[in-house]
């Protein structure tokens, strides 16, 4: 059978890539909503000053917005996809932006259960531990469930850490530094 | 008594160590496997294996670009890289959580790193039970643990002389 002249797949190429300009949602490319957008480029803005390393849930609040699960998501995945946007995400990776400071203690308790391996406790108990009702507890392990941290599990909590977890926040893990200066909007550092 | 005599024996000053420096002896390490072997890339984009240097003292580096106390430890790893013979002893910089070899060579040029910098396994640090930055592992000429030494620690590069100095056999 004849080869294809040389010069097909680069055009095959070039074509594919239009494509991908032009209809993104076919090609895999991410089309951001507009608030999705606007947080992003809030992010970006803070990552250039030195030390701050604002995460997703801050910027919403700082900006302004309600806070929002699906707009979080949408974000962090987003920045997974593009961690050549700031060096922050090819460092700590996207993971290390996307909770807040209450799930991130959540995410500390859980693994220091793990580690000890201390019975699971119920979604009573771990409600109690962090002042929060049990509905909003399943809330924000719902959210860890939707982030890729937690999974679905038949324990008296109902979730557990998902494969791979000790990896999942990267290099800082769940450390979180939030400071604010007087007259400025708070920021978190690293 | 005798356990007081090797507890002194291992810390006592040195008649001739400079100040603050202490004498060990091998015998104070218990070797270590490691966990697995610490590969990656050097500046120079040629494969790099941590097995290569068996027969050399090494003191293993996990560090990162944006970690602070690792950088103040630069001018103290580059002391430590002349303290011994070449043939001997190797410090390596094993980046991790740093972006792409671009940006830690250009990091190693900026600070006049004299010792071999290696582009790691983000993964390797999990698994040597790293949890903060720096953190330097001491591995003897078998390839083994002997020491783990986690971030700025005061005296550390006395301790890592008289460490190194015990592993060759060789007096202060």
């Amino acid at each position: 059978m004849r080869k294809p002249p040389a010069f097909i797949p680069p055009l095959m190429l070039a074509f594919a890539a239009i494509a991908a300009l032009a209809m993104p949602g076919i090609a895999g490319a991410q089309v951001l909503s507009d608030s999705a957008q606007e947080v992003v480029e809030y992010l970006l803005q803070d990552w250039e000053r030195q030390f701050s390393s604002t995460s997703i849930p801050h910027a919403i609040e700082y900006m302004g917005l309600a806070a929002d699960d699906e707009l979080r998501i949408e974000v962090v995945e987003h920045l997974r996809a593009n961690d050549d946007l700031a060096r922050n995400l090819q460092w700590w990776g996207a993971n290390n932006y996307l909770f807040s400071n209450l799930e991130k203690r959540l995410a500390k308790y859980l693994i220091y259960m793990h580690d000890r391996e201390v019975s699971t406790p119920s979604a009573g108990e771990v409600a109690t531990v962090f002042g929060l009702s049990v509905d909003e507890l399943r809330r924000r392990l719902d959210f860890m469930v939707a982030g890729g941290f937690l999974q679905s599990a038949d324990s008296p909590l109902g979730y557990e850490l998902a494969p791979g977890f000790r990896r999942w926040a990267g290099p800082l893990q769940h450390n979180f530094h939030t400071v604010r200066i007087e007259g400025e909007a708070p920021l978190d550092v690293w | 008594m005798a356990l007081v005599a090797v507890v002194y024996g291992m810390t006592r000053p040195s008649p001739t160590a400079p100040p603050n420096m202490t004498t060990v002896t091998r015998a104070a390490f218990v070797p270590e496997p490691l966990p697995a072997d610490y590969t990656g890339v050097d500046l120079e984009g040629r494969a790099f294996a941590g097995s290569q240097l068996l027969g050399k003292v090494v003191l293993l580096d996990f560090w990162a670009v944006w970690c602070a106390p690792c950088i103040d430890a630069v001018p103290k790893l580059n002391r430590l890289r002349a303290e011994f013979p070449d043939e001997a002893f190797e410090v390596i910089g094993y980046a991790v959580f740093s972006g792409p070899g671009e940006d830690v060579e250009a990091f190693a040029t900026d600070h006049g790193i004299n010792y071999r910098v290696v582009v790691g396994d983000n993964d390797l640090a999990l698994d040597y039970g790293v949890i903060g930055y720096p953190t330097y592992f001491l591995i003897d000429q078998q390839g083994q643990r002997v020491r783990k030494y986690v971030g700025a620690l005061p005296g550390l590069e006395d301790r890592v002389i008289a460490d190194v100095r015990a592993l060759l056999g060789s007096s202060p």
